[in-house]
């Protein structure tokens, strides 16, 4: 009977070794080789060395610092924001529907093509916001030119995108409460604020850490956005792990380290990926079923 | 706001005045007027979509009034959000909050008004126990069986010890067999609070059982409000002379008028049998005859009218069949408008 069940789950197995399991095991192989220009692209057994390298690069640790800080800021604003918008768009409004269509659209743009955008709208000095700074006598800002402000810039660009993925997710969450639970809270007394601390909260919770989750996957493995918006300027301090990776390989044509940094953010990545949906098993658990 | 000293005209209990909600261009309610004495339960009762539960929801505030005035206590709450018109309401789904336990489902309402920790305490032991839910406080609403949930919902209305109690078919999502065993419980409880009750139900042996008085509703307008007896025996309209009782009112064709004749009523002989002074009869085939135990239901179909039902200790002996009444037992109604017509006395004193 037991091998029926393996059988059975082969298909899905071989496509998880295939697309998976597969790529990774041989990256795993790949960061134990030398495999650069030096050594004529083909890969020369190095053993650990490539580890220690990683271990010893600053680079990696500050593009790591600068990874986790983008990721949190984004992350944390784009929640916030988006808890704001899912409220506002559940509410009975004339025109919801074309709302939520129009608050959707940010998401729908192709990133590279919204940060071109954002590229130009942070431009120093003819960008729409350092006219209007100029035209109200005040002086430019250097969004793309100062390592304390660029990174900001990068999260500002990124909130915009993602803040209506967030919202959608919210929203959905917010369609299961009941309005009777409103309605029974309002006649225990809560005030419209305490019911969204009581009741609105604690439910949504679910989804705020699904919502999380997917946000942080994403943020943490950031590239398209940096690479168009910024290339990881200046002077690498906007720089993510992926884009460094991406460095490693197609600029510095060093595959065996690029691997080796690629696994090394993933298992940064895994770190709190895991944290944050074991959170959200927890609460889940906690909360039971919705009726 | 309301409520002034001379606004207060003494009365204890609920009263409707003239209450209406309109939306759009559909009235749900329509003039409704009623009162509903401290210590009365009341039930609304109607088909879906009569504004029963609009009713209901206008007085907690949960909607707003169109016209009209709603007053508890002696003063208008018309005015006044729901929090503080001290109104409790058993909702149908019973609203619990599924993230809390039991006990914090009851709780809420008390801390949300700032009642302190160890009176909090007081009133939950109390109310736990008078409503046997001791072993079940840190439940969560999904690890509850139905009655166990109507349990706490009723709990978390009784604790906050409010003016006036509405429910709005709070027996609906029991099964049947629990629903007759709670009725006899549930009216105990409700006269117990001293408070005016309002109950809203579709279920008319809901109604007749629990109530003291019964409103009944169609299309948002009041039909007849009065004890099941009356409505039973001395229905204003055909409407609720059909909507009360099972099986259901007969109903004869007579040109312009309707007889209204309540199945118990109607009496069986063989066809041909001589009709007594001050009976009339018609004649007819048997359709068919459901077996309640105690009773029979024969249904008999006569020629120009719907089938008859004939509520009867015996089944039948034959397949022909004479259905006879006292004239003096049936009600008349204009066949058009259905209003009650005069000329018919109580059909029960003879």
């Amino acid at each position: 009977m037991r091998w029926r069940l393996w059988l059975l789950m082969a298909p899905a197995l071989a496509l998880l070794l295939a697309v998976f399991a597969a790529p990774l095991l041989h990256y795993l192989w790949l960061s134990t080789q030398a495999q650069t220009v030096l050594t004529g692209l083909r890969p020369q057994p190095i053993g650990a060395q490539q580890w220690l390298r990683l271990w010893n690069d600053g680079r990696f640790w500050q593009d790591t610092w600068q990874t986790l800080r983008f990721s949190a800021a984004s992350v944390s604003l784009e929640m916030l924001l988006g808890l704001v918008v899912a409220l506002l768009l559940n509410q009975p409004l004339r025109g919801r529907a074309l709302l939520r269509t129009i608050s959707l659209l940010p998401w729908a743009l192709p990133t590279t093509v919204m940060a071109l955008g954002w590229r130009w709208i942070f431009n120093d000095p003819y960008g729409p916001i350092n006219r209007l700074l100029a035209w109200l006598g005040l002086g430019a800002i250097p969004f793309l030119s100062n390592p304390a402000i660029t990174w900001m810039a990068a999260v500002g660009a990124d909130t915009w995108k993602t803040t209506p993925f967030v919202a959608l997710l919210l929203l959905a969450g917010l369609q299961t409460i009941p309005a009777d639970l409103y309605e029974a809270a309002a006649l225990e007394g809560a005030t419209p604020w305490q019911a969204l601390q009581r009741i609105t909260l604690p439910l949504l919770t679910p989804y705020v850490l699904i919502a999380l989750l997917f946000r942080l996957a994403q943020a943490l493995g950031v590239f398209d956005l940096i690479q168009v918006l910024t290339g990881g300027g200046p002077a690498g301090s906007t720089e993510s792990l992926a884009l460094y990776a991406y460095l490693n390989a197609m600029r510095f044509l060093d595959f065996g380290y690029s691997a080796t940094l690629l696994l090394g953010s993933f298992a940064i990545l895994l770190l709190l990926c895991s944290t944050a949906a074991l959170a959200w098993r927890w609460s889940s658990r906690l909360q039971g079923e919705l009726r | 706001m309301s409520g002034s000293i001379s606004d207060d005209d003494g009365f204890k209990g609920l009263e409707l005045r003239q209450l209406s909600r309109r939306v759009d261009n559909h009235t749900l309610v329509d003039q409704l007027s009623l009162t509903v004495a401290a210590g009365e339960i009341l039930a609304v009762l109607g088909p879906s979509g009569c504004g029963k539960s609009s009713t209901l929801r206008l007085i907690a505030g949960l909607d707003p009034v169109s016209s009209g005035d709603i007053r508890l206590g002696g003063r208008s709450i018309t005015a006044l959000p729901p929090a503080e018109r001290q109104v409790a309401m058993v909702f149908q789904s019973y609203a619990l909050f599924p993230h809390l336990s039991v006990e914090r489902n009851l709780s809420l309402g008390l801390e949300l008004r700032g009642v302190d920790k160890a009176e909090i305490k007081r009133e939950l032991d109390q109310v736990l126990t008078l409503m046997q839910l001791e072993g079940l406080r840190q439940r969560k609403p999904a690890e509850l069986s139905g009655g166990q949930r109507q349990r706490v919902a009723l709990a978390r209305a009784l604790i906050r010890r409010p003016a006036l109690f509405l429910l709005d078919e709070p027996m609906s999502n029991l099964d049947a067999q629990l629903r007759d065993n709670l009725r006899a419980e549930l009216r105990t409880l409700l006269r117990s609070t001293g408070v005016p009750v309002v109950y809203v139900t579709h279920d008319q042996h809901e109604a007749m059982g629990l109530a003291d008085r019964i409103a009944v509703l169609r299309e948002g307008r009041l039909q007849q409000l009065g004890s099941a007896e009356t409505l039973y025996r001395d229905p204003a309209n055909r409407f609720v002379a059909r909507f009360l009782g099972s099986p259901s009112i007969n109903l004869i064709e007579r040109g312009a008028t309707q007889l209204g004749l309540r199945p118990e009523l109607l009496e069986l002989a063989d066809a041909g049998s001589a009709v007594p002074a001050g009976w009339e009869a018609l004649e007819g085939q048997l359709s068919h005859s459901e077996w309640l135990g105690d009773r029979v239901i024969t249904h008999v179909q006569c020629p120009g009218q719907a089938t008859l039902k004939v509520l009867s200790r015996e089944a039948p002996a034959s397949e022909t069949l004479q259905v006879r009444w006292r004239k003096s037992q049936a009600l008349h109604f204009d066949a058009r408008s259905g209003e009650r017509l005069p000329g018919s006395s109580d059909p029960h004193t003879v």
